[in-house]
């Protein structure tokens, strides 16, 4: 019988498609290689092209004026949603191989000047899982089905532009990027849900005391529900950084950043399709033994929080860097709360030629902690922490680093749309990086 | 007590002389790999120079005269012998041209017209003007403005190029400094803070090896009276004479470069009367 | 306590001492070490290329250093704080090397041409021709040191 409860729920709610979205957590790749290496703790130091990303004032302090950097990471992110069908796990799994960043700084006039890309939040999702389910009522007699799930969903948050960073006196300097934003996003989301059940089952299943659970499964004989969700999504829109690097002391350095995206245009498109034979499923979408369809479509713009990021960074030799920053986000509305993350670093260079990083990092949900007993607006609130290691080697005339990203974390889902049901939710990420940076 | 005060104060001096740095504090100790010299960039220098003298001696043909090459290659070799550089080995030529000028390239070729020996009254004067273009060489001017090194070979950089997608266009790159460079000594000419910086390498120079220091100055002096006639223009190679004597009149004084050894007054006369 | 600390701080005291130990090396062939910071003092004594001077001060254009136990005066120009280097020697360019310039040279022209923006007042650069023989010939010149010493004590 308790499998047929989980039938229940899994068909009025199935997958709800907004679980799980990137914008969940403002730190989910790390950018630039050094930085990579500290956990993303780079607001205070920031002199390097990837500097151009966490505070433009950095890069007039480069050690040779003209570079290039370049980096490529391989992202593996697990997100388990314990037993979110029927008593089974789901999990979404997304693998990408990304050239995340690339960026060259030059001396122009009387300041240095860069461009930059970078790909700050990404995802790429491909899972075609059958989720076998056996749905055998107490009778005996042997039913099983299976749960099939389509999910395609390919996210990518890009920014791209110019940086001008200028010394103001010996111990002050500014800069500014101004990147273009753009989020381009394409899902494609079926569930197909096939129940060969018979009447003797049904007759079965009725002579228990959930005869309201199942009077909502069926009275056919064949069962089933197909769902088929297309998202296609591409917001275009201007990011600002304005950073600034103070020295108070000798071998002390502070890093202040301010930015702020503001979106100039979104257009996200929606097709749905919805086939049921369920008996009172009564959603705008789904009505029994109707094939509807829905589109969609939403033109406007969202807010960004805006994000204050803050850094101090400690060398107390050529061979030892010290480092840590918060990040403060600016909560959107009453919904999206104001949070923080933190995250220190540490440089050590083993040889002339050989250094060694190390960070550890939060990157928290901004999604409020979620209330048990209601439909939440954001259905995922996950906290992460990450920690950092990387080696680099260092020529005359260019650098090369790889390194592992490790991020984990625990926290709760609503992963069935229209149930208050949370699940348990464990997120895994591992980031192999490489990078490259010449000296032009 | 007493030892409380002798312990603060030794802690005290110990700290105050870790050696300050200023505020190049954030440069992290791989960068001092950055300024090592090895012998593969001296390789690349040379082949640089090489072909800009090959393309200098295109332009110009060499002065053919034994005895006055000679004359020239032992001045400036004598200078040479008190330069920092002896990494390189320096070669002097003479070149046929009615203007005034003298050319060097890095990898230690040093080329002069036969004008501006016309214009020269000394040997000391001859050895302020190969010491200026030395000093353009040893100070690195050209090497430095194209940025000529020799090539990192190392697995990590050979590694670095195929992560970063950067093509091998050294050879289109090195053409494009030669014609650079050509054009350079030609007619753009050096930064004037080189060519001020060389003329303060070429009277330490003078002195280090024995010459009057104040040739540098009358020989300039006399080049602007020769050329003023002409046309002024012809100075886009060199900065303002005015300013560049005023800087280098003011760096001799500081510097305690006035120094009035010798000219070498006869035997530059009696060579150059034979041989021009 | 107290004596470990004082023993400690004598330490941080004495290796930065030695740390700031500072060598200079001879750069030029010969460097004159003189009695005072001015040309024209009085020479102290030769000392040869390569050979490790210790610094006690530095000004603007001099070093005062200490070399076999002679305090004296060095002139900027002749030390740096990295040995010499041994000298390089190129001669000619290899064959291949040449022949590869030669044929390169037209399409590089055009390159640089395009990419510079020519000048029509300096057509000269554009249509560079190289004498490798006269360059060879130049090369081939040379004076020796022991010459060069005498040339220079003939001098006056």
């Amino acid at each position: 019988m308790k499998n047929l409860n989980y039938i229940v729920l899994l068909i009025i709610g199935i997958i709800n498609a907004s679980v799980s979205a990137d914008e969940y957590h403002y730190k989910d790749i790390l950018i630039g290689d050094r930085a990579a290496g500290l956990g993303g703790t780079y607001v205070a130091v920031s002199d390097d092209p990837s500097g151009m990303y966490y505070n433009p004032a950095g890069i007039v302090y480069a050690a040779s004026q003209k570079l290039s950097a370049s980096m490529n990471t391989y992202n593996i992110r697990k997100t388990t949603y314990k037993n979110a069908l029927a008593g089974k796990d789901w999990v979404r799994s997304s693998s990408l191989l990304l050239p995340n960043f690339f960026g060259v700084t030059q001396p122009l006039g009387v300041g240095t000047f860069g461009i930059s890309y970078a790909i700050p939040d990404s995802a790429i999702e491909d899972q075609d899982q059958t989720i076998p389910l056996d749905i055998s009522p107490n009778d005996g007699n042997n039913a099983t089905t299976d749960f099939t799930i389509n999910f395609n969903n390919q996210d990518n948050t890009y920014n791209a532009g110019p940086s001008f960073a200028l010394k103001i006196s010996k111990n002050l300097s500014m800069g500014i990027t101004l990147y273009g934003y753009t989020r381009i996003q394409e899902q494609i989301f079926n569930q197909v849900f096939e129940a060969p059940l018979s009447h003797n089952d049904i007759a079965a299943v009725e002579a228990t005391e959930t005869i309201a659970a199942v009077d909502a499964v069926v009275n056919t004989e064949d069962v089933y529900h197909m769902e088929n969700l297309y998202i296609s999504r591409k917001e275009y829109g201007i990011k600002p950084i304005f950073g600034i690097m103070y020295t108070p002391y000798e071998k002390i350095s502070l890093g202040i950043t301010f930015s702020n995206t503001w979106m100039l245009s979104n257009t996200i498109v929606r097709q749905e399709v919805c086939a049921s034979t369920l008996r009172n499923i009564n959603t705008t979408l789904c009505k029994q033994g109707e094939l509807n369809r829905l589109k969609t479509e939403f033109e406007g713009t969202r807010e960004f929080p805006w994000e204050l990021a803050t850094g101090i960074a400690y060398f107390p030799s050529n061979t030892l860097m010290l480092t840590s920053d918060i990040v403060i986000y600016k909560g959107i509305n009453a919904t999206t709360k104001p949070m923080f993350n933190i995250s220190a670093g540490i440089e050590y260079y083993l040889t002339k030629t050989f250094a060694l990083r190390a960070g550890g990092f939060t990157n928290n949900a901004n999604t409020p902690e979620l209330i048990p007993g209601v439909i939440n607006r954001y259905p995922e609130h996950v906290d992460l922490k990450g920690g950092t290691i990387s080696l680099s080697n260092f020529t005359r005339s260019s650098s090369l680093s790889f390194g592992v990203v490790l991020t984990k974390g625990t926290g709760e889902a609503q992963v069935l749309s229209g149930s208050p049901n949370l699940q348990v939710t464990e997120i895994l990420g591992i980031t192999a990086f490489m990078s490259a940076s010449h000296s032009l | 007590m007493h030892t409380h005060f002798i312990f603060l104060f030794l802690l005290l001096l110990a700290i105050s002389s870790f050696p300050l740095l200023a505020d190049n504090f954030r440069l992290r100790v791989h960068t001092q790999t950055l300024s090592l010299l090895t012998e593969e960039d001296i390789h690349a220098e040379i082949h640089f120079g090489k072909t800009v003298a090959a393309r200098l001696l295109g332009q110009y043909p060499p002065y053919d005269n034994k005895a006055l090459t000679r004359y020239v290659n032992l001045v400036g070799q004598a200078l040479v012998l008190n330069s920092p550089r002896q990494d390189i080995t320096f070669h002097f030529s003479i070149v046929n041209s009615n203007t005034i000028n003298a050319y060097s390239t890095p990898g230690g070729y040093v080329f002069i017209t036969t004008q501006a020996i016309k214009t020269m009254q000394d040997e000391s004067e001859l050895a302020a003007v190969l010491a200026h273009e030395i000093a353009h060489i040893t100070e690195k001017h050209i090497v430095n403005e194209f940025k000529i090194k020799g090539k990192d070979d190392s697995i990590t950089s050979g590694i670095t190029r195929i992560v970063g997608g950067s093509k091998d266009s050294a050879t289109v790159a090195f053409q494009n400094a030669v014609d650079k460079a050509v054009d350079l000594l030609l007619s753009r000419g050096f930064k004037h803070d080189d060519e001020l910086g060389s003329d303060q390498v070429a009277v330490t120079l003078l002195a280090q090896t024995g010459y009057d220091t104040m040739a540098l100055e009358r020989y300039l002096r006399r080049v602007i009276k020769a050329t003023e006639e002409d046309d002024r223009k012809k100075s886009n190679t060199h900065p303002t004479t005015d300013l560049r004597l005023d800087t280098l009149n003011e760096y001799q004084k500081s510097s305690d470069l006035i120094l009035h050894f010798p000219q070498g007054k006869k035997r530059f006369q009696a060579i150059t009367s034979n041989n021009l | 306590m107290k004596k470990i600390l004082l023993l400690l701080s004598f330490i941080a005291l004495s290796t930065n001492a030695f740390a700031a130990d500072e060598y200079l090396y001879v750069m030029s062939a010969k460097a004159k070490l003189l009695s005072k910071p001015v040309f024209g003092s009085q020479h102290l004594g030769l000392i040869s290329k390569g050979q490790k001077v210790i610094t006690i001060k530095k000004t603007n254009n001099w070093f005062q250093v200490k070399f076999k136990g002679k305090i004296g005066w060095l002139s900027r120009l002749t030390v740096s704080p990295h040995p010499p280097m041994k000298r390089v020697k190129v001669i000619g360019l290899a064959k291949a090397d040449i022949s590869q310039h030669s044929r390169l040279r037209a399409s590089s022209v055009s390159t640089t041409a395009a990419v510079r923006g020519l000048r029509a007042d300096n057509p000269r650069v554009s249509e560079q021709v190289s004498d490798y023989a006269a360059l060879e010939k130049m090369e081939a010149f040379g004076v020796s040191d022991n010459e060069v010493f005498a040339f220079l004590e003939e001098l006056e």
